[in-house]
């Protein structure tokens, strides 16, 4: 009886429910206008009241907006705000790349509460300029052509998003690919820090062989960004989106390069030459300093990681070299890097624009990019001056690190992500870890990852293409 | 008692009544609707609709409950917590029952601070208590390596994908045996104690005692910790979520059903399909404790 | 009498040697991740990643006040505006929960109004459904009116307490005697008066435990906040943690804070774990009313 009483109630509750929804609530949450002319605004005072992290130099300037999570950004504002007297940048939040997003998405769907300007990787700017979310300004009716020549190719490729028309961000940083490797350890087993794949497994083996006790690299299940560097140095453009066609993405996940890689490195997981670690986590961070791995092939930034967690400021026995080729033809590869973008609830569209191009736009503020944040340029200019490529690194032995690292930012060509990159990465991530940790086939399973992908792109409204 | 003989005492009293039960629950009725009730219906408002990012938002009625009752992630997540839940919920309980029976028949020091020491971790919030146990599962920052070197052996691999399974187990037993535990215990305590003496004098063994006095007595309270840590682990979300942070590729973003809503919400902009799992979930938890209270509707203190 | 007594202990006997053991391995199961929280906390970065002690034992530099000092230094010391948020979110929303739970137990036990039977029996049913189910569409709710990312977002879903709310009426249908109100009414005391003069005090014991179980269950919330929270200066202490953890996984250099992870959860947890031993025995004799029924 009384759990006839408890279902009756259960009922209840979902009937008041259903009651209710009969009424109805306001609008659906979605999507927006795609009326180009309506993303551009003009009205200069909507941001007086708005509140920022930073202590503004002109209160009685124009205020623009500005969410970013560089490291040493306030040095960044502050400079900005030292030498333009008609605007002052008000920094409003330092969330960090998901939740960023997620909080912009928020945004959106809210319709208000956007900043003018904000950060955004590379990987996720397809995602806010695709089919109905077309959240950032096209910056070439402000003059972003202007500074074109300022850039790297491969950069603005990026901010391009795989189109020729139109500019959706400029691009401030981006993350070359080399090879770490403990010197110490090479020379303590006789061995050769390897140039090329082949080396890099014979290396491995030879190194176990040798007895020591740690893994010559790892392949990070996790390291979405980081595998894509990888297909692409083998040739394979695994995704194709263009801003010009937005309802058209392709993926070519299953190819015989992708295939040839990922088996690569399973062998090597297989043969326990290599470990399979998730980074990003402590775990990771610890072996990074305590001698677990003989190389590691990372982005620029992995620098910072190293000294933060080993409190090593000079003098460790890393080394920076390019990162291994399959043959010497192969192209230079990157992971990650940001830019700044404009979105559509910018309140003063044309000095938006202006902050985003010149927020970092002169040899100060590169400085401050480079010293202080930490930040692999995408300045021209930056990556070839002389002061710049000889400068000498004390955390690796007084290397000039930048004269392996510069060449590989200029040398990147850009790439293309889908408007749904987050889910790919997920799903890449789950494809991946299934390979190389459980032994997984992996030409059906990229089969596979390759079905699921195109499934959700179709769902999604997409034509698919390879 | 039909109305026919209510006084006009008694009708006053009714007026009453009415007047000041409303009064009385009023907030909590407010609250109940705001919070609860309308959510509830927005969630299924918003379910009605399907967003795609090329066309927007359709309505679409009930295609996304079909979907979701046929997506093998939103499945699969169910079958994870249902797993959970049959693992977890009897080695809480198990272990919470016995100890409280061990302290309760132990008039010892050493038990009376056993008690309040395995109630320790109920205090510790979960978030935090996840977090220290991702340290502690590391091969190489927690203790089990070294722990596990003086016999000679390698730790489990807590992290991968096979051991995440007992990971999140250990940690939930951790976390909340000790709570379960002080209930029982207190129920136990609540039981008259010449009951036992009878059957001491008849030549019953203490663990008799236990099976067959002390355990039936207190079935209530047993029922009523299994329907708490029923509903706490099919909604199991914030364990899994934080161990993510240390266990990226083992644990999936859509892990649990409630971690597929929040990774549809927020990571790739699908609010109304996320609607449509935690109304799914929802209504699946209801679903499954009304199946267990009938199942248990003897010993249920729930429901007059 | 005597030997009846000791006859019985001599049954228990070869049963307490295993009792005790099991006891035992039990506080060192339950108690040896707290140790570990408390070593952690002693300890720098390095300390915890290159430090020499092991993870079980003190490494040779002692950083606990450094890191204390660091925690108010770090982000302007914005650790110790979390703790105080979460003080604010338990307290405020538990004590909320606590009176609103109260009133509507005595309401469902005291007074035969119409609908009341229907009327609990939605909130028995409340009961079951999950609450974290509803968070995602309180999200949504709450971004339309502009709620999202302040206080209130946290507090107010926190005022629900079905739970507490059972346990009340649970209470007072058994402890409170009807004769006792209505004395106090017949002496001419009205309804209000009745409740806080004479029903309160005898409630006590049930008001403590709902009381604890609810600052505990904000004290814990973790979802919702995450969720509707985006200004750090509002975080509790639960999601402000697992973003530096976040951070830490993910950021280089001085963005690794580790150390400020560990001491900053053994600080945070030292107040309700004390609140808790010291007053334990109050708030369960509330649970067992609840737990015992008849």
């Amino acid at each position: 009886m009384k759990t006839a009483r408890l279902m009756g109630a259960s009922v209840l509750v979902a009937v008041m429910a259903l009651a209710a929804g009969a009424c109805g609530s306001p609008g659906s949450p979605s999507g927006s206008s795609n009326n180009e002319a309506s993303q551009v605004h003009n009205d200069a005072k909507a941001n007086d009241t708005a509140k920022c992290r930073n202590t503004v130099k002109k209160p009685n300037a124009e205020k623009v907006t500005v969410w970013a999570w560089y490291p040493a950004f306030g040095k960044l504002v502050d400079h900005f705000n030292e030498t333009h007297d008609d605007l002052q940048v008000c920094w409003t939040s330092a969330d960090q790349s998901a939740k960023a997003y997620s909080r912009f998405n928020t945004t959106i769907k809210a319709k208000s509460g956007a900043p003018d300007v904000i950060q955004l990787e590379y990987a996720v700017m397809p995602q806010f300029a695709s089919g109905v979310e077309k959240h950032l300004v096209d910056l070439s009716k402000f003059g972003v052509d202007k500074i074109r020549s300022n850039y790297t190719a491969g950069a603005w490729k990026d901010v391009q998003l795989g189109g020729s028309k139109g500019v959706y961000g400029v691009p401030v940083d981006v993350g070359p690919v080399v090879m770490y490797y403990r010197k110490d350890i090479f020379d303590k087993y006789q061995v050769k820090p390897p140039t090329t794949w082949d080396e890099y497994e014979q290396a491995g083996r030879e190194l176990k062989q040798k007895g020591y006790a740690g893994h010559i690299g790892n392949w990070q299940p996790n390291g979405t960004l980081f595998n894509y560097a990888y297909y692409d140095q083998n040739g394979a453009k695994v995704f194709k989106y263009s801003a010009n066609d937005p309802e058209n993405v392709g993926i070519n996940i299953n190819s015989d390069k992708v295939k040839k890689v990922v088996s690569f490195w399973q062998k090597l997981a297989k043969d326990d030459i290599v470990a399979t670690d998730d980074t990003d986590t402590a775990e990771w961070n610890k072996k990074n300093v305590d001698g677990s791995y003989a190389t590691i092939i990372h982005a620029s930034w992995l620098v910072g990681y190293l000294n933060g967690v080993s409190g090593v400021q000079e003098g460790s026995q890393w080394q920076i070299a390019k990162a291994p080729v399959w043959d010497q033809s192969d192209p230079d590869v990157n992971c990650g890097g940001s830019g700044m973008a404009v979105t559509d609830q910018a309140k003063h569209t044309e000095a938006a624009a202006k902050v985003a191009m010149e927020l970092f736009g002169d040899d100060a503020a590169q400085d401050i990019a480079v010293n202080d944040s930490g930040l692999y340029p995408t300045w021209t200019k930056k990556l070839s001056s002389a002061a710049f490529l000889d400068r000498q690194e004390p955390f690796f032995g007084n290397q000039k690190i930048n004269k392996i690292i510069a060449p590989v930012a200029q040398g990147y060509k850009g790439y293309q992500f889908l408007p749904f990159q987050t889910y790919a990465n997920d799903e890449q991530t789950k494809t991946l870890s299934a390979i190389l940790r459980d032994g997984k086939n992996a030409s059906t399973s990229l089969d596979s990852l390759q079905q699921t992908l195109s499934d959700y792109a179709k769902q999604q409204g997409f034509k698919v293409s390879q | 008692m039909s109305a026919k003989y209510v006084s006009a005492k008694r009708r006053r009293r009714l007026s009453k009544d009415n007047l000041w039960g409303w009064f009385f629950t009023l907030p909590f009725g407010i609250v109940f609707i705001v919070f609860l009730v309308v959510p509830l219906v927005y969630a299924f408002y918003v379910s009605l609709f399907t967003y795609t990012q090329v066309r927007g938002s359709v309505f679409t009625g009930l295609e996304n409950y079909r979907r979701a009752f046929s997506d093998p992630i939103f499945l699969k997540g169910m079958g994870r917590v249902v797993i959970y839940t049959l693992v977890m919920v009897p080695i809480q309980l198990g272990l919470a029952l016995i100890l409280a029976l061990v302290i309760d028949s132990m008039m010892t020091r050493l038990a009376s601070a056993s008690r309040l020491l395995f109630f320790l971790p109920y205090a510790i919030p979960v978030v935090i208590g996840a977090l220290m146990w991702g340290f502690i599962y590391s091969k190489n920052l927690g203790p089990f390596t070294s722990i596990f070197a003086l016999f000679g052996r390698q730790p489990p691999d807590f992290l991968s994908t096979n051991g995440i399974f007992g990971a999140l187990v250990n940690m939930v037993t951790w976390q909340w045996t000790g709570y379960y535990m002080v209930i029982l215990y207190s129920a136990l305590r609540a039981i008259p104690h010449d009951l036992y003496e009878s059957a001491r004098l008849d030549g019953a063994s203490e663990l008799q005692i236990a099976v067959r006095i002390k355990t039936p007595m207190i079935s209530s309270s047993l029922v009523m910790v299994t329907i708490f840590s029923l509903i706490g682990t099919l909604q199991f979300y914030t364990e899994p979520m934080v161990l993510r942070n240390n266990a990226n590729s083992a644990i999936p973003p859509e892990y649990t059903p409630n971690m597929y809503a929040q990774a549809l919400a927020f990571n790739y902009n699908q609010i109304n399909y996320s609607a449509t799992i935690s109304f799914a979930l929802g209504l699946l938890v209801v679903i499954f404790s009304v199946i267990f209270m009938r199942v248990t509707r003897k010993q249920s203190g729930l429901g007059d | 009498m005597l030997k009846e007594k000791d006859a019985a202990r001599r049954i228990a006997q070869p049963h307490r040697v295993g009792s005790n053991l099991l006891l035992i391995v039990c506080i060192i199961y339950f108690l040896m991740p707290v140790w570990w929280l408390v070593v952690a906390a002693t300890k720098s970065n390095s300390g915890l990643f290159m430090g020499t002690g092991g993870s079980l034992w003190f490494d040779k530099h002692f950083a606990l006040f450094d890191n204390i000092k660091e925690l108010s230094t770090y982000e302007g010391g914005i650790y110790w505006r979390w703790l105080l948020n979460s003080f604010l979110y338990a307290f405020v929303g538990g004590l909320g929960a606590t009176i609103i739970s109260v009133m509507a137990g005595y309401g469902f036990a005291k007074f035969r109004f119409a609908g009341r039977n229907a009327y609990f029996d939605i909130v028995l049913g409340a009961l079951m459904i999950p609450t974290t189910a509803l968070v995602i569409p309180t999200f949504i709710l709450m971004s339309q009116i502009g709620m999202n990312d302040t206080l209130w977002a946290v507090l107010l879903p926190s005022l629900l307490s079905p739970f507490g709310t059972y346990l009340m009426r649970v209470y007072c249908t058994g402890s409170l005697p009807d004769e006792m109100l209505e004395a106090a009414r017949v002496d001419g005391a009205g309804e209000i008066r009745t409740f806080i003069q004479v029903a309160l005090p005898i409630m006590t014991p049930a008001i403590t435990t709902v009381f604890l179980l609810s600052v505990v269950n904000c004290w814990n919330n973790y979802f919702l906040p995450q969720v509707v929270l985006a200004d750090t200066k509002l975080f509790p202490i639960t999601v402000g943690l697992t973003q530096w953890q976040a951070k830490s996984n993910a950021g280089s250099g001085s963005e690794q804070v580790w150390n400020l992870i560990t001491s900053g959860a053994f600080i945070s947890v030292i107040p309700l774990v004390l609140a808790f031993l010291f007053l334990q025995k109050y708030w369960v004799s509330g649970l067992t009313a609840g737990a015992v029924k008849e």
